[in-house]
């Protein structure tokens, strides 16, 4: 079998040798220090000549290769096999220069890497083919190669699946790092460029993938003149180009704002910035979701200042009431005033009390929130309309605690009421508001003014009849008796006229307290027992319960009755007995019934017995003595009470005034 | 007896009431305005206050917060005589330091004696 060294005499030739070695072997000893193995193949026949150390790099003793191709190709590992044989027919007939990388299973089984190259030789007549190619063992370079891949595609792997951004950026044109720090960061935003970044990132930024990312400007992914980006660049130039935890300021592909939090370090060669590496993570919703809480934090103080809004908490076990400041405002209170259920109650307008009571009754039965607009009254007599609203809070079936809020709506409410009262008026009304308005001041001073010289006169002739005067004789005490009772006459008229008009006016606020009118009657007729002395009338009091309570504001109403009493008693005759009955109407209401044996009144003056000034016929009466707004005043009041006030009457056998007041 | 301080501005009224006091033993001097009052109650401060609240200079309400009566003079009693009957001067002249409001239109030279007396008496005793 021809040998290698034999067929590659010429090429040897060509090195002039430094010591007289056979050039043969010369050619071997420089293929064993290369691991290089020569061959040479004839296609037409198969047939293969092998160097000896191409024997070794296959495990074999020298000679000991059969020099048939089908042989050589069992060597091969099965994998790669059928691909060099692939390549090296096709060197064969397009004459390419052949060259691959395949793995070879030595004799001894173990798998080494060969790199092979070849080419085809033709004979002088060009009928006969020669392939000539070797093989180097590379396995050594190709175990390093697979570790580096390896090492490689963990990190590749590790940064695709990183939730956080990372990224490098190359600086087109390198910074020098000795420049003004503020041209430094112009020159950052305008050279800086997105090299290569992961998915996380670019989704950060709205992008589907990485590579959409790659060549953006960092000037086109930062706020510009955000002052805190700015103030964080110069941090990093100024921490020789690193930074860490900071937070910066960019947009997303959409122009949406978003918030990271950054690590980056820069490369510094040769003085200048020439690439920056770093990770990022998206912190835009905690950002966002902080902002807003101060927003929102803030927002809530401005709108419980602005909005009036006053709140509440009652634990119900305790029965401790906690207002805040803005709510006792809102009630006209000090900071320092105690509230308590009851006080609460009291302050609210009285047509407001019992509905209210009902609602938060409701509330407490079911832990259903309420909502209820309504009155209060403040100290100073002035309503205002308020939103009230709470929450009951239900333990085993317990109301434990009542929260609720309480809303100052009264310039809105009054505007509304103005705005529909106003809608439907003709101007010729609204101006009569105005007057009504006008009147309420002018009756005020008024009264003062007609009271101040008749208290002069009252006082003079009290001086007179009390004695700080000289002593009076009979007939001159009897004089200024008649003046005195006619000054209080018109003293009670001024105090009747204003009550009245402050009635007509609206200005009456009733305070209802539950009050035993048994009791109440029994006073009134015990300070009016003077009167009743002096026509020696006897009033009788028949009451079905004692106490006999109702809800009535007692001073209204004890004047009402007193208007009563004064007519029951003016149109009887001397010694005529009056009875006064309270008990239960048919409809369980309370019901109080005055009842004369007097002239009583004809038919025809039954529609204006309830008008202001009206007058009715007296036989009995030698002079007008009452003011015409007794009987007006009492329907008015009672009424105000939510009851009512009705007359029964026959000439010379009496009149029964009736009222009733609601349950 | 005590030192009592009439502050009414209807000359008429003031002597009336200085009448019925003075029949009653008691030490009086008068005022006809607020501003009157402050001087002479300074100089020489009474016991009692019989004090009308409409007024010219200065009114009964501001003669009272002038004084700041609460504060400095808690031992002296204010009864407001005065024919204003509206809530809203009610509870002024309680918040200022009255102790009774009396509508004077309804009180007789008998019942003013009266009032000043239990007043008087109520006051706790000095010791």
């Amino acid at each position: 079998m021809p040998k290698t060294k034999d067929t590659k005499q010429g090429e040897i030739k060509l090195l002039k040798p430094l010591i007289k070695i056979d050039p043969a072997e010369r050619l071997a000893m420089s293929q064993k220090a290369a691991k290089v193995g020569t061959f040479e193949w004839i296609p037409d026949t198969d047939q293969v000549i092998w160097s000896a150390e191409l024997e070794a790099l296959y495990g074999l003793k020298p000679g000991t290769f059969s020099g048939r191709y089908d042989d050589w190709l069992k060597y091969i590992h099965p994998d790669d096999r059928k691909i060099l044989q692939q390549e090296m027919r096709s060197t064969v007939k397009n004459g390419q220069p052949f060259y691959g990388e395949f793995r070879v299973t030595k004799r001894d089984g173990s798998t080494r890497w060969m790199l092979g190259r070849g080419e085809l030789v033709k004979s002088a007549d060009g009928k006969k083919n020669l392939f000539i190619g070797a093989n180097v063992d590379i396995t050594d370079r190709k175990l390093i190669e697979n570790r580096l891949r390896a090492s490689e595609q963990r990190y590749r792997a590790f940064i695709k699946n990183s939730s956080e951004g990372i990224w490098r950026m190359e600086i087109d044109k390198p910074i020098p790092i000795d420049i003004d720090i503020d041209k430094q960061i112009q020159l950052l935003y305008k050279h800086a460029r997105m090299a290569e970044a992961n998915n996380a990132m670019a989704k950060m930024y709205g992008y589907k993938n990485a590579k959409d990312l790659i060549g953006l400007k960092w000037g086109e992914l930062w706020v510009k003149d955000d002052d805190q980006n700015i103030e964080f660049l110069k941090e990093f130039i100024k921490a020789e180009y690193s930074q860490s935890s900071a937070q910066s300021h960019e947009k997303d592909s959409n122009g949406n704002d978003k918030y990271f939090l950054n690590n980056f370090f820069g490369i510094i060669e040769a003085g200048e910035l020439t690439r920056l590496w770093g990770t990022q993570q998206d912190i835009t919703e905690q950002f966002e979701a902080s902002e807003a809480l101060k927003k929102s934090q803030e927002r809530l103080t401005l709108a419980l200042e602005g909005s009036k809004l006053g709140m509440w908490e009652w634990d119900i076990t305790t029965g401790n009431l906690e207002w805040s400041d803005m709510l006792k405002k809102i009630f006209g209170l000090k900071s320092s005033d105690k509230v308590t259920y009851e006080r609460y109650l009291s302050m609210l307008h009285p047509k407001d009390i019992g509905p209210m009571q009902e609602t938060i009754k409701h509330s407490l039965r079911t832990g259903r929130n309420y909502q209820m607009e309504h009155r209060i009254v403040r100290s100073d007599g002035s309503v205002h309309w308020v939103l009230g609203q709470g929450k009951t809070f239900i333990q085993k079936g317990q109301p434990v605690r009542m929260v609720g809020t309480t809303i100052d709506i009264d310039e809105r409410k009054k505007a509304e009421q103005l705005r529909v009262k106003m809608a439907g008026l003709s101007a010729e009304r609204r101006d009569l508001i105005e007057i009504n308005h006008t009147k309420d001041e002018f009756i005020a001073l008024t009264s003062h003014q007609l009271r101040t010289p008749a208290t002069g006169v009252k006082q003079y002739l009290g001086l007179l009849l009390e004695n700080y005067s000289d002593p009076l004789t009979e007939s001159q005490r009897t004089f200024i008796e008649k003046a005195y009772d006619n000054n209080e006459r018109q003293l009670r008229i001024v105090d009747e006229l204003l009550r009245v008009a402050q009635l007509d006016l609206d200005k009456v606020r009733l305070h209802l307290r539950d009050t035993d009118l048994c009791q109440l009657i029994n006073e009134e007729i015990g300070s009016m027992q003077d009167k009743f002395s002096n026509r020696r009338q006897k009033v009788e009091v028949i009451c079905s319960d004692k106490p006999f309570t109702a809800r009535c504001d007692r001073e209204q109403l004890r004047m009402a009755i007193d208007n009563l009493f004064e007519n029951a008693s003016n149109y009887s005759e001397h010694g005529k007995k009056i009875t006064v009955t309270l008990k239960r109407s048919k409809v369980g209401v309370p019901q109080i019934t005055i009842k004369d044996r007097g002239v009583g009144i004809a038919k025809e003056d039954f529609p204006k017995l309830f008008q202001k000034f009206s007058r009715v016929y007296n036989p009995l009466s030698d002079s007008v003595n009452g003011t015409g707004l007794g009987l007006y005043y009492a329907k008015k009041i009672i009424e105000l009470h939510g009851g009512t006030l009705t007359v029964r009457s026959k000439v010379d056998q009496g009149t029964s005034f009736i009222v009733t007041l609601p349950a | 007896m005590a030192k009592i301080l009439i502050v009414e501005d209807e000359k008429s009224l003031n002597e009336a009431y200085r009448l019925i006091l003075e029949k009653d033993g008691h030490k009086v001097f008068s005022a006809y305005d607020g501003q009157e009052a402050l001087k002479k109650f300074k100089e020489n401060t009474p016991d009692l206050v019989l004090l009308d609240l409409r007024m010219p200079k200065v009114d009964g309400i501001e003669f009272l917060k002038k004084l700041d009566h609460a504060k400095n003079y808690p031992d002296v009693d204010i009864i407001v005589f005065s024919n204003l009957d509206h809530q809203k001067e009610i509870d002024a002249a309680f918040e200022s330091g009255a102790s009774r409001y009396i509508l004077k239109a309804w009180s007789s030279p008998k019942e003013l004696s009266k009032v000043v007396s239990e007043t008087l008496s109520s006051k706790p005793k000095k010791s």
